[in-house]
């Protein structure tokens, strides 16, 4: 298969890329739906909602390898390098800034507690 | 850019942001360990510890008025009087000790419910009652004049009130402010000349439109002198031997007035949280107990600073109330559970770090017994005689400084 790349292609493999950020919190909330805490449990897991998903937005930048990576694979097997190079910027992005995010609620937390 | 470099760059930005975490908290344990703290070792070994309460009874803190043969006793909200500890437990009828004080002739003045009702009592130092009045609610330690004069300040939610009581339980005076009171509660101080020091929330004062805080000074006669404000409710006032005004405002900031009501200096700890603690050594020394020691001199300048080991891989911290003692050595309480004697000089002279598990605080009799909660220890010094060497400035808690 002659491998195709296209502007067309990045374009798709951008919005790929950020859809896909939703997968795994999906995926979670579908896991609890089927499987609800009870008792003790289930007061936590509502105080743990909130919790996992600010805990998401920090660490997006790596929960994105569970994604981006293995689309980008499945494309560049499939010979569309447009979609991969889509794809694979907005993991960049996306690992940038959450070093970035993370550098600055450090340098905020430093100042605090010093 | 070639898809295999973007590939290269895409794994390692991903490997970044996978371990950037680790590294940070990495950066962050080396740069707290690095800072500088008194991991040094102590001088000397620290006194005997005795576990628990001194037994039999050892007289409290509030015990200058041994000189007229009396001594005090005290236990949880009891309190007793007399010369022989075996009569110690031969305790005031009636009323449940909160705060209380002692005269230079040995009169005992106490703040609790007594029959029920909320009441200052004053008893002669044989333990009988001289005169009682209610009052409205108990909510800090009252102040000394020398003259005999009883300074009690009421705080309530929208009004102040500080009434001054004759040596016969008559009221001299009362000064009322009504205003937003900025909850909590800051006992009175007084200086050498007899001007009391108070901390209220009142109607107008300079740069203030609505929530107005204010530390005032009112005379002897009961007349207002000066006001000046403050961001906030300090969380201690204290009186140097000069007449200084030192004020804590929370969190870590020192502020010094002269008489007149003049800010001499201010000055910020590394503290964003806590209260802050203020005493003096009888040298004019003022330390700050604020997250760390401070030592500064008379012009509000840092002699030294006193760091617990842990102070920042562990947040370790000093507690607001200290004391010192004659010799200058400075008796210090950490939230590690901790008790530091400090030199004069800022050096650490000995460290206890396994007393029996109990709440926090120091007490420095004259005599040179230090107790905490959970243990007491035979010092060779005791409380300071000059300066305010601890909260309430000395073994009688009078709140009250000496003239010169």
């Amino acid at each position: 298969m002659k491998p195709t790349s296209s502007p067309q292609q990045v374009t798709l493999g951008v919005a790929l890329g950020i859809l896909l950020q939703a997968v795994p919190p999906l995926l979670i909330l579908w896991y609890s739906e089927l499987h609800p805490p009870t008792g003790e449990a289930a007061g936590w897991a509502g105080l743990g909602v909130p919790v996992f998903f600010a805990a998401g937005i920090f660490s997006v930048g790596m929960w994105q390898a569970l994604t981006i990576l293995p689309a980008a694979l499945l494309f560049l097997s499939a010979g569309k390098h447009g979609v991969v190079r889509g794809l694979l910027r907005v993991g960049t992005f996306l690992a940038l800034g959450n070093i970035a995010v993370l550098v600055w609620l450090y340098t905020i937390m430093h100042r605090v507690s010093f | 850019m070639r898809l295999e470099t973007l590939f290269v760059v895409y794994l390692i930005s991903t490997a970044a942001a996978i371990l950037s975490p680790f590294a940070l908290r990495a950066v962050d344990t080396g740069w707290r360990q690095a800072m500088h703290v008194n991991s040094e070792a102590a001088l000397e070994p620290a006194p005997e510890m005795h576990p628990g309460w001194p037994q039999p009874l050892q007289p409290i803190a509030v015990c200058a008025a041994e000189a007229t043969g009396a001594k005090y006793y005290y236990d949880g909200g009891d309190f007793s009087v007399g010369g022989d500890p075996s009569d110690c437990r031969s305790f005031l009828p009636n009323i449940k000790v909160l705060y209380s004080a002692v005269g230079e002739d040995g009169t005992l003045y106490m703040e609790g419910p007594r029959d029920g009702e909320n009441s200052l009592s004053v008893y002669s130092r044989t333990g009988e009652l001289k005169w009682t009045v209610p009052i409205d609610d108990i909510n800090m330690p009252l102040a000394l004049g020398r003259d005999g004069t009883v300074y009690l300040l009421a705080s309530l939610r929208d009004s102040s009130t500080l009434t001054a009581y004759n040596a016969d339980g008559s009221v001299r005076w009362r000064v009322t402010n009504e205003a937003e009171q900025w909850g909590g509660w800051v006992p009175p101080a007084i200086g050498p000349d007899g001007t009391v020091y108070i901390f209220s929330g009142v109607q107008s004062i300079d740069d203030c439109r609505r929530l107005c805080a204010a530390i005032l000074a009112i005379s002897p006669q009961g007349q207002e002198r000066w006001r000046v404000p403050v961001l906030r409710r300090p969380s201690t006032l204290a009186v140097d031997a000069d007449g200084r005004v030192l004020v804590s405002v929370p969190s870590g900031n020192l502020i010094a007035f002269d008489s007149q009501g003049h800010q001499l200096w201010s000055f910020r700890s590394e503290d964003k949280f806590g209260q802050g603690g203020v005493a003096v050594a009888g040298d004019g020394t003022v330390y700050f107990a604020s997250r760390f020691l401070y030592a500064l001199d008379r012009r509000g300048r840092t002699k030294w600073v006193f760091r617990p080991d842990a102070a920042y891989t562990g947040d370790e911290r000093l507690e607001d109330e200290f004391a010192i003692a004659e010799d200058g050595t400075v008796y210090a309480f950490s939230t590690h559970h901790k008790l530091f004697a400090i030199t004069a000089t800022g050096h650490k002279k000995w460290l206890v770090d396994d007393l029996p598990p109990g709440q926090s605080g120091v007490e420095l009799s004259r005599k040179g017994i230090l107790r905490t909660p959970s243990a007491w220890f035979s010092v060779s010094s005791g409380l300071a005689n000059r300066g305010w060497p601890s909260a309430n400035r000395d073994g009688r808690n009078s709140r009250s400084q000496e003239a010169r």
